[in-house]
């Protein structure tokens, strides 16, 4: 491994490298990481590994054109070869006005590294893996893990550029999930997945994910069809992230809203969702995993309201797209060394807000039929919002009570119409990741297809 | 290098049951564009090696980034990484309840090629001129189109795999793919559509069968068509599969069933060798060995040689995918099936191309046969539950009635099912075929490798998930 300090120098001397070629403006961002990994599998320990990896992604500018070039060969000469070849092609390529890099701007350190994880290694991976795999199986016999793992990544990564940016910073990560089903002579449940993540040893808390993980896997047995339906989707964080939280934020970013990628292209100031729901994102806060001082660009992060009851405040942005509509960047530049900065959110916290803000007991309460899903399995078309798709691990709901689980039921609609019918929002929280849902988020008037019809 | 790797085996003690070094190195280049503008144009180089070692039947890995003739000292570091991973290997053997013992190695040694490596293909500059020109084809199309889309990309690699147990190859493999999207507009409607198109082979090749320009018309024409679409009526319909379709099915369906990791893991398709899973007129392969497809994969990541693995003959399941692990589990031998998604992971069970064996219909017939139905076209996303429960979604779905196909698009759909039941249902098979499941890549465990899939078109009973119930419809 390179030292902290000799990573900035690397990223100095390829700057360095592409001036001297000729580039007008010059960025280079370098990263590495080591990750040890225990992975489960058939109700056993399969694998461990130990990984090291280093990267580095240059970025110049020659006459408002655009080049880039990345190894993860981090010898001198090589960064020199690439430095050249992101010169050759800015070169070549057609102008952009708004190619350019942004200036220095003064960081904050933001706490995302835990020095108690310099001690993790591959042992207490493997202790962490076994303890998911234990706490799932005494949880219930019935329960097959298929797929389990734990991972610890600690790194880090600097960036340089010919505006006067240079910083560095370190961060570490755990991660653990399940994945699985039950199993009951011939009935299989339905697939169940948890998984949770934090950057502080002492925040780890395995026993919890494997519980979670062995009760959706066990109440998922049973599952009886229903008759086909209009009635409430009610979605747990998990499921909700993947339903409705990817075509939002694809919706919010810059540069789909300015290429008319996004339903909420010149909508900003106009309600685009229920007034109930607030969305906003902040990369400042500390011990998160999606924080940081710095974007991939090398610009501090800030905290930024997306949507604010139900109406399109914001969206998010890199230099690149905020220079197009004369702003500032958010600090939302995103990717490794592998990419151009794209734009992507930090932690994103989707909350309610308002008189249909319940607690998650009074959303089950209130609902007269309805399902409530754990997992969606099916396409959502980010840009026209037409989701159809199989609910998965999903809980029939009957005059406030949940009744049994459910098979194969299908809905369809357009999520950019389904945010605007929301019944009603869990004022509890959870995060998944670098995400932060309603423990429960009820969609109104969703139309359930059984294959038994009405 | 190999010299050096070779000499690192034969010090090895007896207790190693394998050893596996595996080396990659890849260039890639991608350009991609959006309404006329270059937004990226990148090439990127990727190398590292990685070590397994199994000993006392516990899997231990370990990898570095970086390639031999780049880094100091590599032959201390490869020892390094070894004693890493032996270190790990006896550290997961004392917690394993079963150990792992592997079906017994069969050597590869030679040198395998992409044909296409020998042909020129396009420079870095020639991609750029022709995303814009793609692009420009998108955009100019029609007053509709709002946005246009193209990222076109190429990848180089060269791998070596050497064991204990005596393989000793090298692989050189090119993988070129085009993704062209269309979003068009009309009284606040945003509809979109995306043509891709992925092969073994260089850019070059990629045109051989397909003309950028009509991709562009395509995806323009499909976008345009979509805002006037309707959503088709939700229930079990009588449907006509193209044969990217029948890739998607094969793969996601039926494919992820009978990996035998999955398998063992309490899969549908467990203790089911020997049944009728399918139509009698079924029969079901994997193949790494056929360079037309995206998959093609000469020697898999174990250093066991690619395989034609029949998985379904005539209707009866008759096979599972393996590795050297899940081989000896179940009696079989390996079927070259064991992937990594780079130098830094460990590999798993995947498929290559997998298809349906053309049958004697011809597609039209199938179709003039067929009195009410959808013809169903244009592979999208897809996945599949343990319980043989699918769901992928169609970029095109047409009504058949009365034999004919109407001109009517109906807007993407998602199909479910359960794939045994599907593939019981097949009452017709065509004999065209084609291996073409579009660009992308299958992203079990994490690891995005190529693959493809197809056959001839098909006519099944599928679910559609659509507005209204309609059983039958």
């Amino acid at each position: 491994m390179i030292e902290e300090s000799d990573l900035l120098s690397l990223a100095e001397f390829a700057v360095k490298k592409a001036m001297a070629k000729g580039a007008d403006q010059a960025e280079a961002w370098i990263e590495q990481a080591i990750e040890t990994n225990v992975t489960l599998e058939r109700n056993d320990v399969n694998s461990g590994s130990s990984s090291q990896y280093s990267g580095i992604g240059i970025r110049v500018i020659k006459d408002r054109g655009l080049g880039f070039a990345s190894l993860n060969l981090l010898s001198s000469k090589l960064i020199e070869r690439a430095a050249s070849d992101a010169v050759a092609i800015a070169r070549y390529a057609a102008p952009i006005e708004h190619n350019a890099l942004p200036e220095k701007q003064p960081l904050t350190r933001v706490e995302i590294f835990d020095p108690a994880s310099s001690l993790f290694d591959v042992e207490d991976a493997l202790a962490m893996s076994s303890e998911l795999l234990k706490v799932a199986k005494d949880h219930d016999k019935r329960v097959m893990v298929d797929y389990g793992m734990f991972s610890a990544t600690i790194g880090s990564q600097a960036i340089c550029s010919s505006e006067g940016i240079a910083a560095e910073e370190k961060s570490s990560v755990f991660i653990w999930q399940l994945l699985g089903m039950a199993r009951e002579g011939d009935d299989v449940g339905s697939y169940a997945a948890s998984f949770d993540a934090t950057i502080r040893v002492r925040d780890i808390n395995v026993q919890n994910t494997a519980e979670d993980f062995a009760r959706k896997a066990i109440h998922s047995l049973g599952a009886k069809q229903v008759d086909s339906f209009a009635g409430s989707l009610i979605m747990t964080p998990l499921a909700a992230a993947g339903f409705i939280m990817s075509p939002l934020v694809s919706s919010v970013l810059a540069d789909n809203l300015q290429k008319g990628r996004s339903q909420f292209a010149g909508r900003e100031g106009v309600q685009v969702a229920s007034e109930c729901i607030n969305l906003r994102d902040d990369g400042t806060i500390p011990q998160a995993i999606g924080s940081g001082a710095f974007d991939r660009e090398g610009s501090p992060h800030a905290p930024i309201k997306i949507i604010t009851d139900g109406q399109f405040v914001s969206p998010l942005y890199n230099f690149f797209a905020a220079s197009r509509e004369e702003k500032e960047t958010s600090g939302h530049a995103v990717g490794s060394y592998r990419t151009v900065p794209r734009i992507g959110p930090t932690n994103l916290i989707l909350e309610g807000t308002g008189d249909k803000v319940q607690k998650v007991d009074q959303v089950i309460e209130n609902i007269k039929k309805g399902i409530i899903v754990t997992r969606f399995s099916g396409d959502i078309d980010p840009i026209s919002g037409y989701f159809s798709g199989l609910v998965k691990g999903g809980f029939y709901v009957a005059n406030g009570e949940i009744n049994h689980p459910v098979a194969s039921v299908t809905i369809q609609g357009n999520i950019f119409e389904s945010i605007n019918s929301i019944g009603a929002i869990a004022q509890e929280l959870k995060r998944v990741g670098s995400w932060t849902l309603p423990e429960l988020l009820e969609f109104e008037q969703i139309q359930f297809i059984s294959e038994r019809g009405r | 290098m190999l010299d050096t790797i070779q000499a690192m085996l034969s010090d090895l003690g007896t207790d190693y049951q394998e050893v596996v070094v595996r080396s990659h190195n890849l260039v890639r280049r991608s350009v991609s564009c959006r309404e006329g503008e270059l937004e990226e144009t990148t090439t990127e180089n990727l190398a590292g090696i990685g070590i397994r070692v199994l000993i006392d039947g516990g899997w231990g890995f370990a990898s570095f980034s970086g390639s031999y003739d780049s880094i100091d000292n590599p032959a201390g570091l490869l020892r390094k990484t070894l004693q890493d991973a032996t270190k790990i290997s006896k550290m997961l053997s004392r917690s394993r309840h079963q150990k792992v013992q592997l079906a017994p190695a069969i050597p590869t040694v030679g040198k395998f090629q992409v044909t296409s490596s020998n042909r020129s293909s396009l420079s870095l500059e020639e991609m750029m001129d022709l995303a814009l020109e793609i692009d420009k084809a998108v955009q100019t199309s029609s007053e509709l189109i709002k946005s246009s889309g193209v990222a076109l990309g190429s990848i180089r690699e060269q791998k070596s795999i050497l064991t204990l147990s005596g393989t000793s190859i090298e692989v050189v493999d090119e993988k070129s793919d085009l993704y062209v999207s269309a979003i068009a507009t009309q009284n606040g409607r945003l509809e979109s559509h995306t043509e891709s198109v992925g092969i073994t082979g260089n850019v070059k090749d990629l045109f051989r069968s397909k003309n950028p320009l009509e991709l562009a018309a395509r995806a323009s024409n499909l976008a345009i068509k979509k805002l006037d679409s309707r959503i088709p009526s939700a229930g079990t319909h009588l449907v006509v599969l193209d044969p990217e379709i029948v890739g998607l099915l094969c793969h996601e369906a039926i494919g992820h069933t009978v990996e035998a990791d999955f398998v063992l893991s309490g899969s549908i398709a467990k203790g089911k060798l020997g049944e009728a899973v399918a139509s009698p007129e079924v029969t079901m392969i994997d193949s790494g060995t056929r360079m037309e497809g995206a998959g093609w994969l000469p020697v898999d990541d174990e250093g066991t040689k690619a395989n034609e693995t029949v998985l379904i003959e005539a209707g009866v399941l008759t096979s599972y995918l393996h590795n050297r692990e899940t081989a000896e589990l179940m009696d079989f031998k390996p079927t070259g099936n064991c992937r990594a998604g780079g130098y830094s992971r460990e590999p798993i069970i995947r498929m290559t191309n997998t298809f349906i064996k053309p049958g004697d219909w011809n597609r039209e017939e199938i179709i003039q046969d067929t009195k009410s139905g959808v013809l169903l076209a244009g592979a999208g996303s897809g996945e599949a539950d343990a319980n043989a429960e699918y769901v992928f979604d169609v970029s095109e779905a047409y009504p058949i009635k009365n034999g004919e196909v109407s001109s009517e698009l109906l807007r993407g759909v998602a199909i479910s099912g359960n794939a045994f039941e599907t593939l019981k249902s097949v009452d017709a098979i065509g004999a065209n075929f084609k291996l073409e499941m579009g660009a992308g890549a299958c992203l079990k465990g994490g690891q995005p490798v190529k693959v493809d899939g197809g056959g001839p078109s098909l006519r099944c009973q599928v679910r559609i998930a659509g507005r209204n119930y309609n059983n039958g419809g």
